[in-house]
């Protein structure tokens, strides 16, 4: 398995997830929009490391697919 | 080898700061500090961790699959519980509007510094109205025959310094101004403000004739001796209340025990929690309203009681003897009807020597019946698991229909009733003597005896088994039971 070069993107995703948490939950408590309110951002960033990662991964064998 | 994160070490490091600060600087407020900036411990795990990643891959290191494994999100889910919960709780207070404390910190590291009141006297018409204002303390109001008021009392303040304590009494002087024949009494621990708990303890004594308003926040009202009404609002109060010539108002949203006693007026309670109720010797009008989880006693009303929370409404005409009840019993002795009881609780019913109708609805629970007269009222009993047990007065004439959808029904009256099975598992017993109201007794699950009353009282309530099966025979039904 290629790990060391094919995760970053998958290795990464943790960590920007972590840090969008923490920034909404410090925008609400700073001023901004209510966390209740701004959570649907983390769906949409989580949405678009996937899609980095799929398309990062496009030109390599799918899972479950033929060697 | 897979590279080792340095996340953990570094949040225990942060922890220990953290704690080490708080037995040191105890004046810093670390728990706001923290409830207000803990995500960017989230921000700081997550930045670390993005270049902990990016170092071990220029290094050439192995990556990780996920660049958080599932523990570290539990741990990352606990955080924000916790921090959200902090940054709720900080930003609410919810202590402090229910007058609980006023700061943790001088709750914890503070001193208590006592202060007399000297006691202050005015003069007072013979029926005056009395505002009484103490935020929190506890306040005794007697009637004395007296052309005057007296306050006096000892003030209570909490804080991390004495002079801060001298300070908080000098700016929370007790006023007594009178306009008319109202004169108001105002400790004025609102002015009172940072970390300070105050509180004072009252004693006031008042024409005989007096009206009492009094309102606080925290503490415990005695009223005793007054010709007037009394009204008692608080957040939190234990109210004691005793010969009063007209109707009492008592308003509180916690108590630990409410008690009326010989109230010549109307006595109307909204307690939203509560623990113990007493009322007795009341001839007007009683109106209790609010959830208790003690006991509850009504002595000697004269006037009709009614009782009402969202789980249960009791009305009774009125009780010459006295009810009793806790969260699964309900007694009475002597009461006149009409007579309704509906809980959406379970709850033992015991109703001695009553009069006119009944209507006793209960979800679960035994009612046993025993009215007082052979002239009956309307009865109707309705409980969907339990016993009921009704013991007819001689002489009386009814028309009853009992019926017992899964259970067993015991005619130890005679017989003028006929016993029926109905369906595989239940069984109806009807009848009755001469013309009369109709009696109905109706339980889903259980075994429902009429008996002649033989003049003794209820036997006592029966112990709960502890173990209870039953085993279904092509006959019927065999309960068991261990006591």
């Amino acid at each position: 398995m290629d790990a060391a070069k094919g995760s970053l993107l998958s290795a990464v995703r943790g960590p920007l997830m972590l840090i969008t948490l923490g920034a909404l939950f410090a925008w609400d408590y700073f001023g901004g929009q209510p966390f209740s309110r701004t959570f649907p951002v983390l769906l949409i960033v989580y949405g678009f490391l996937r899609l980095a990662e799929r398309l990062a991964g496009a030109g390599r064998p799918q899972y479950g697919g033929q060697p | 080898m897979r590279p080792r994160s340095l996340i953990g070490p570094l949040l225990l490091i942060a922890l220990g700061v953290l704690l080490l600060m708080n037995t040191l600087r105890p004046e810093l407020p670390m728990l706001e500090i923290l409830a207000r900036y803990w995500p960017f411990v989230l921000i700081g795990w997550g930045l670390l961790r993005l270049a902990e990643i990016v170092v071990w891959r220029l290094r050439g290191l192995p990556l990780p699959a996920r660049g958080l494994s599932g523990g570290e999100w539990t741990a990352v889910v606990f955080i924000c519980l916790i921090g959200s919960g902090l940054y709720a709780a900080n930003r609410y207070r919810p202590w402090e509007r229910l007058g609980v404390f006023a700061s943790k910190r001088v709750e914890v590291f503070g001193r208590v510094y006592d202060f007399p009141i000297p006691e202050q006297r005015a003069p007072a018409p013979k029926a005056p109205r009395i505002l009484l204002e103490n935020l929190r303390g506890n306040a005794r109001i007697t009637g004395a025959e007296a052309s005057e008021i007296r306050v006096s009392g000892r003030k209570t303040i909490r804080t991390l310094q004495e002079n801060d304590a001298a300070e908080a009494d000098r700016k929370s002087p007790l006023e007594i101004s009178a306009a008319a024949d109202q004169i108001v009494i105002r400790t004025n621990l609102d002015r009172v403000t940072g970390d300070h708990r105050v509180s004072a303890d009252l004693e006031v004594t008042v024409p005989k004739g007096a009206t009492l308003e009094a309102r606080g926040r925290e503490g415990d009202f005695e009223v005793a001796n007054l010709e007037g009404g009394v009204e008692i609002t608080s957040d939190n109060a234990g109210v004691r209340v005793q010969k009063v010539g007209g109707g009492v108002r008592i308003n509180v949203r916690r108590s630990d025990l409410i008690r009326a006693v010989d109230v010549k007026g109307p006595v109307d309670v909204i307690g939203g929690r509560g623990r113990d109720l007493e009322i007795e010797n009341v001839q007007g009008p009683v109106t209790v309203e609010g959830y208790y989880s003690g006991d509850l006693r009504f002595v000697n009303l004269a006037r009709p009681l009614r009782f009402q929370n969202s789980q249960t409404t009791l009305r009774v005409e009125k009780v010459a003897g006295q009810i009793q009840m806790d969260l699964g019993r309900l007694s009475g002795a002597r009461l006149e009807g009409p007579l309704r009881l509906s809980s959406s609780r379970s709850r033992d019913v015991e109703l001695d020597t009553f009069t006119n109708e009944a209507e006793i609805s209960v979800d679960g629970g035994d009612i046993r019946l025993r009215p007082a007269q052979p002239k009956l009222g309307i009865i109707q009993a309705q409980t969907r698991a339990g016993d009921i047990e009704l013991a007819v007065p001689e002489g009386a004439a009814f028309q009853l229909r009992a019926r017992a959808a899964r259970g067993s029904v015991l005619n130890e009256f005679g017989p003028a009733l006929k016993e029926e099975s109905e369906g595989r598992h239940g069984a109806v017993l009807s009848g009755g003597a001469g013309s009369g109201p109709v009696v109905s007794l109706d339980t889903a699950r259980g075994t429902i005896t009429v008996r002649k009353d033989t003049g003794v009282a209820l036997s006592p309530s029966k112990s709960k088994p502890r173990a209870e099966i039953d085993i279904e025979t092509e006959e019927g039904r065999i309960r068991v039971q261990r006591h």
